[in-house]
C-alpha cells in the first residue's frame, strides 16, 4: 500500500492536479483507484525518477484503448497516465514528417496532417486512442496493409527511463543509422521498459483517389485466397476479411493511389469477387469490430501466419470461433470466442501449432490470462527478453507483470 | 593470441579456413574505410552456425574478442578490429537456403552476395530490394549488420523494413531465433533492434528476408540543372507534391567532371551545374502522368533538359554515372574519404553551399553525389594521405560538415553505420542519457563487451576532437 508520504511527493513531482482519485478501474480484476498524470516531460522524469525512489509500480497508460492488452498488472500501485503530454509539436510539410507529444490524440494529429496536406500512417482503433499508447502497443487498424506498421513510420522516440532519465533515439530524418535503433525496440513493448513522451513519424502522402467496395462470399478458403490476391494489387491500402460463425464471408477493400492506378485495379477486382461499392463507414465499421471481438468476457487472439497457411489456418477455426476478422494481406487473422465457447486456447494453440502461426491474447477474462502467457509460446528468445527488461527497469517499476514472460 | 586458441580455432574451421600469417591477415587490416586499420590477430571463415558458436566459446575461453565480417565493403570501421580480436569472416556461409515465392520471402545464409539474390528470384517475378551501392560485393549479413540501403530505399525502406527473421549466435556462444517469417512475432522487436547494431549484439547465421514483387513498370528520367540548390528544390517539390519516386539522385558538377573524364562517362554534359537522376516505378498506366508532373517540377526550377531514358539501355547509361561515380574519383587523388550525414530534406540546398564553402575553405577537392530524396548526402573528398598537413584539413572538413547536418536539424550517418569512425562524434547528435539507454541494450546481449568491441560508443581514453590520432589516423602512410 502506498504511503501518505509518497503520494505527496509524487504528486509534487507530476504537477498541480496530478494526482486524481477516481472510481475504480479494474484491469484484468487489479483494482486501480488513482492516476497520476503528469503535466510535461520534465514532470514525468521527475515523477519516474520520485517513483523509483519510493519503489511504487505504475501501471502505464495512455488514452485507454488497448489497456485490455498484457497479462494482468503484478504489484502497480497507481495509473501514470500521459494524456496530459499531448500537442502537435511540429509538422513540417514540406518534409512530410511530424513530432507529436505521447498524449496526442491520433484523431487530432490525423486532422492536423490533413490540413498540412498528408495522411497520418496510423489507424488503430480506439476512440482515445493516443501516439504513445499505440506505439507502445504497435497497435495497427485495417489500413496497416498500406501504411505500413508502426515500427516503419517511427523516425525517432523520446522516451523517460524507469529512473527518470529523459532520452531520445532516432530523430527527424527519414534515414537514420545513428546509434542503435531503439525506436524498434521501444515500439511494441508495452511501456515495460521507458514510458514514451513524444515521437517523431513519418507521414504519408494523400492519394488522389480512393475507392471503397465490398463483396460478399460463400466460402472462407476462396475468400481468404482472393483476400490475398487482392492484398498484392498496386492501390491495395485495406482488405478485411469478416465472418460471423455461420454467415457468409464480407471482403471490404480499399484502394487507395493515383487515379488510374485505382481505376486499373478496380477493374481487376470484378474478376476476384462480385465486388460493389461499399458505405462509407464500412472500414470504420471492422476497425471498431477488431478492437471489441468477440464482446464482454469473450477471448480474442491475433494471430500471424504465412499467406500460403492462412486459409487452412481459418479453416481450423471457422467451425469454432464465433467471429473471425483476417487481414490477408499481412497473414493475420483475429478470432473471438464467446464467454460461453470453452476451449478457445488449446484450439487455437493447437491450429497455430499446425501451420507454424504465431499467436498473442489480445483480450480475455483475467481467469483465463492466469492460465497462459498471452504473449504465447516465447520461443528462444526470452533470456534476452529478461535481460533487457533487467537493464531497463531494473527494480520492475513499469507495467510489471504485464510483458512477455510476465515481466 | 595464444598457439592454444590458434590451435583450436583451425580445428573447428579447418586449417584452409584459418588465417594467421600476416601476409593474409594484411587483407583484413580494414574494411571500405582505409583511414583505420589494425591487423586481426587471425581470421576464421566458419561454414556453419555450429562452427560460429564453437569459434565464439573457443574466444571466450581465451579472452579473445572476436569481430563479425560480411564482405569488408562497409564504409565505417566496423569490421576492422578496434584491439586485440578474432575476425569471423562469414563469406564461406554463402547458401541461399529456401525460396518461398508464394509467401515472398527468402532463407540465406550471411555470406550471400546481395545482388545474387535478386538474380536467383528475378525469374520468380521478385526481388531483394535494399540495393547498397557496394550491392555486386557486399553481403546480406553484412547489410544487416549496418541496415544498409542503397539508391531505391526512397521508396523501398532499408534492410530494417526487409528482414523477417533472424538466427543470432549470441555473444556468449548461445543461439536464438528472433522473429518469424510471418512477421508479428511477440515479444520486443528483436529483429529490428538487431539490424543495424553493427555486428555488436552478436553474428547473424541466417536470416529471413523479404522478397518483393518486380516492378511492372519503370520510368527513368535524368534533368540538367544550372546548380545544386536548383536540382534539390527540384527534389524538395516532388516529396512535397506526395509522388514517392522510386529514386531520386543528385550529382554535382564536380562529380560530373570526374565522371566524364573517367571510364565511366556517360555523355552527361559536363557543364551542367548538377544533374538529377528521377527513377519512377510502378503500374504501367501511373507512369506518364508522373513524368509529366516530374518534368514541370524540373522545368520550374530551371532545369534545361529533362532527357527520358527510352530504354533499358539507356537507363543503364544514366545510372552508370551515379554508380561510377565513386571510381572516377579514384583518379582525383590517391585517397577518397566517403561522408555520409542526412538532413531534413527542406534544408538539402543550404547544407550543400556551406558544405562545398567548407571544402573550399580548407582546400579541398570536395565532391557531392547523394541520395537526395531521402537527404543522404554524401559529401566525397579526394586527398592525398601522405601529406600530413591535407590530411589534417581532410578531418577539421570531416567534422565541420558533420557539425552542419546536426546544426540543420540533421544526423552524422544514414546509411554507413558509427563504426569507428564517427563515434567521437555521436555525442554531436546523443546525450550521455541517450547513450546509456544504448549501453543498456548493449549490455543485454554482450554483458562482457566482447563482440566487436570499440565501436558506437565514444572512448573514454580519447578524444578526438583534442587527439586526432585516437580515430587511427597515423596509419601507415599509403606507398
Amino acid at each position: 500500500m502506498i504511503s501518505t508520504e509518497a503520494l505527496e511527493q509524487l504528486a509534487a513531482a507530476a504537477g498541480e492536479g496530478s494526482l486524481v482519485s477516481h472510481e475504480t478501474v479494474l484491469v484484468d480484476d487489479v483494482p486501480f483507484t488513482v492516476t497520476l498524470s503528469p503535466e510535461s516531460p520534465e514532470a514525468l522524469g521527475r515523477t519516474l525518477s520520485t517513483l523509483d525512489a519510493c519503489g511504487v509500480g505504475v501501471l502505464v497508460r495512455g488514452g485507454g484503448s488497448h489497456l485490455g492488452f498484457g497479462n494482468p498488472p503484478r504489484g502497480a500501485e497507481l495509473m501514470l497516465s500521459t494524456q496530459r503530454i499531448a500537442g502537435v509539436l511540429e509538422l513540417d510539410a514540406g518534409d512530410g514528417v511530424c513530432r507529436a507529444a505521447a498524449g496526442t490524440t491520433l484523431t487530432s494529429l490525423r486532422a492536423e496532417a490533413n490540413a498540412s496536406g498528408w495522411e497520418l500512417p496510423l489507424d488503430a482503433p480506439g476512440a482515445g486512442a493516443t501516439v504513445g499508447g499505440v506505439l507502445a502497443a504497435a497497435a495497427i487498424g485495417p489500413r496497416a496493409l498500406g501504411y505500413g506498421l508502426p515500427r516503419d513510420n517511427v523516425l525517432g522516440i523520446e522516451v523517460a527511463l524507469a529512473n527518470g532519465d529523459r532520452t531520445h533515439c532516432g530523430g527527424r530524418v527519414v534515414k537514420n543509422v545513428t546509434g542503435y535503433d531503439l525506436n524498434k525496440l521501444y515500439t511494441g513493448s508495452l511501456g515495460s521498459l521507458g514510458v514514451i513522451e513524444a515521437a517523431w513519424l513519418r507521414l504519408r502522402p494523400m492519394p488522389a483517389a480512393v475507392r471503397l467496395c465490398e463483396a460478399r462470399l460463400k466460402s472462407l478458403p476462396q475468400a481468404v485466397s482472393a483476400g490475398i490476391e487482392i492484398s498484392r494489387v498496386a492501390s491495395a491500402r485495406a482488405v478485411v476479411l469478416h465472418q460471423l460463425r455461420g454467415e457468409d464471408v464480407r471482403l471490404v477493400v480499399e484502394l487507395a493511389g493515383d487515379e488510374p492506378t485505382v481505376c486499373r485495379d478496380e477493374r481487376a477486382l470484378a474478376s476476384t469477387a462480385p465486388f460493389v461499392a461499399a458505405a462509407p463507414e464500412a472500414l470504420d465499421d471492422l476497425r471498431r469490430r477488431q478492437a471489441v471481438l468477440p464482446g464482454d468476457a469473450g477471448t480474442r487472439f491475433r494471430l500471424a501466419a504465412l499467406p500460403s497457411r492462412l486459409g487452412p489456418l481459418a479453416n481450423s477455426l471457422v467451425d469454432h470461433a464465433s467471429e473471425l476478422l483476417i487481414q490477408p494481406g499481412l497473414g493475420l487473422l483475429y478470432a473471438g470466442f464467446a464467454a460461453s465457447e470453452a476451449g478457445g486456447l488449446e484450439r487455437v494453440a493447437r491450429a497455430g501449432s499446425s501451420v507454424g502461426a504465431s499467436w498473442v491474447l489480445e483480450a480475455a477474462p483475467a481467469s483465463v490470462k492466469r492460465e497462459c502467457d498471452v504473449f504465447g509460446d516465447d520461443g528462444t528468445a526470452l533470456a534476452l527478453t529478461r535481460a533487457l527488461k533487467q537493464r531497463f527497469d531494473p527494480a520492475g517499476r513499469l507495467n510489471p507483470g504485464r510483458f512477455m514472460g510476465r515481466l | 593470441m595464444t598457439p592454444e586458441l590458434l590451435s583450436e580455432l583451425r580445428a573447428i574451421v579447418s586449417a584452409e579456413g584459418c588465417r594467421s600469417a600476416p601476409d593474409e591477415l594484411l587483407v583484413y587490416e580494414c574494411d571500405g574505410l582505409t583511414l583505420h586499420s589494425r591487423l586481426p590477430e587471425a581470421v576464421v571463415l566458419p561454414r556453419s552456425r555450429e562452427e560460429v558458436q564453437a569459434v565464439v566459446r573457443a574466444c571466450r575461453k581465451a579472452d579473445m574478442a572476436f569481430v563479425p565480417r560480411g564482405a569488408g565493403t562497409g564504409l565505417s570501421g566496423g569490421a576492422t578490429p578496434s584491439g586485440p580480436a578474432v575476425v569471423i569472416e562469414c563469406s564461406r556461409m554463402n547458401r541461399i537456403l529456401e525460396v518461398q515465392a508464394e509467401d515472398r520471402y527468402a532463407v540465406v545464409q550471411p555470406g550471400v552476395v546481395n545482388v545474387m539474390l535478386s538474380q536467383a528470384v528475378e525469374s520468380l517475378g521478385l526481388f531483394y530490394a535494399p540495393d547498397p551501392s557496394s550491392q555486386l560485393v557486399c553481403t546480406i549479413g553484412g547489410n544487416i549488420a549496418e541496415n544498409a540501403g542503397g539508391p531505391h530505399t526512397l521508396k523501398y525502406g532499408t534492410t530494417t523494413n526487409h528482414v523477417l527473421a533472424l538466427e543470432l549466435v549470441l555473444p556468449d556462444g548461445e543461439v536464438v531465433m528472433l522473429g518469424s517469417p510471418a512477421g508479428f512475432a511477440p515479444g520486443y522487436d528483436l529483429v529490428g533492434t538487431v539490424v543495424g547494431s553493427e555486428g555488436t549484439l552478436g553474428i547473424v547465421t541466417c536470416a529471413w528476408v523479404r522478397l518483393s514483387p518486380l516492378p511492372e513498370s519503370i520510368e527513368t528520367l535524368l534533368a540538367i540543372f544550372p546548380d545544386v540548390v536548383t536540382a534539390c528544390r527540384t527534389v524538395g517539390k516532388i516529396i512535397e507534391s506526395g509522388l514517392v519516386p522510386a529514386a531520386l539522385e543528385i550529382i554535382d558538377q564536380r562529380t560530373i567532371a570526374a565522371v566524364e573524364a573517367s571510364v565511366y562517362a556517360a555523355g552527361l554534359p559536363t557543364d551542367a551545374g548538377a544533374i538529377l537522376i528521377i527513377e519512377l516505378d510502378g503500374p504501367a498506366v501511373s507512369l506518364p502522368p508522373q513524368v509529366e508532373r516530374i518534368r514541370e517540377m524540373a522545368s520550374s526550377e530551371g532545369a534545361s533538359r529533362v532527357e527520358r531514358a527510352a530504354d533499358d539501355d539507356e537507363r543503364k547509361r544514366f545510372w552508370k554515372a551515379r554508380k561510377g561515380a565513386f571510381g572516377a574519383m579514384g583518379r582525383l587523388a590517391p585517397d577518397l574519404y566517403v561522408h555520409d550525414a542526412v538532413v531534413p530534406r527542406a534544408r538539402m540546398p543550404e547544407v550543400l553551399t556551406r558544405i562545398c564553402e567548407i571544402g573550399d575553405r580548407h582546400g579541398l577537392i570536395l565532391c557531392n553525389v547523394f541520395h537526395a530524396g531521402d537527404g543522404n548526402l554524401h559529401p566525397n573528398i579526394a586527398f592525398d594521405r601522405r601529406d600530413p598537413d591535407e590530411l589534417a584539413r581532410v578531418m577539421q572538413a570531416g567534422e565541420e560538415i558533420l557539425r552542419t547536418c546536426v546544426e540543420a536539424g540533421g544526423v552524422i550517418t544514414g546509411e554507413h553505420g558509427i563504426g569507428s569512425e564517427k563515434k567521437e562524434y555521436i555525442h554531436l547528435v546523443f546525450s550521455e542519457v541517450d547513450l546509456e539507454a544504448m549501453k543498456r541494450l548493449r549490455a543485454a546481449f554482450d554483458p562482457d563487451g566482447v563482440c566487436n568491441p570499440g565501436k558506437l560508443f565514444p572512448s573514454t581514453r580519447f578524444c578526438a576532437e583534442a587527439n586526432p590520432k585516437a580515430r587511427g589516423y597515423d596509419r601507415v602512410p599509403f606507398e
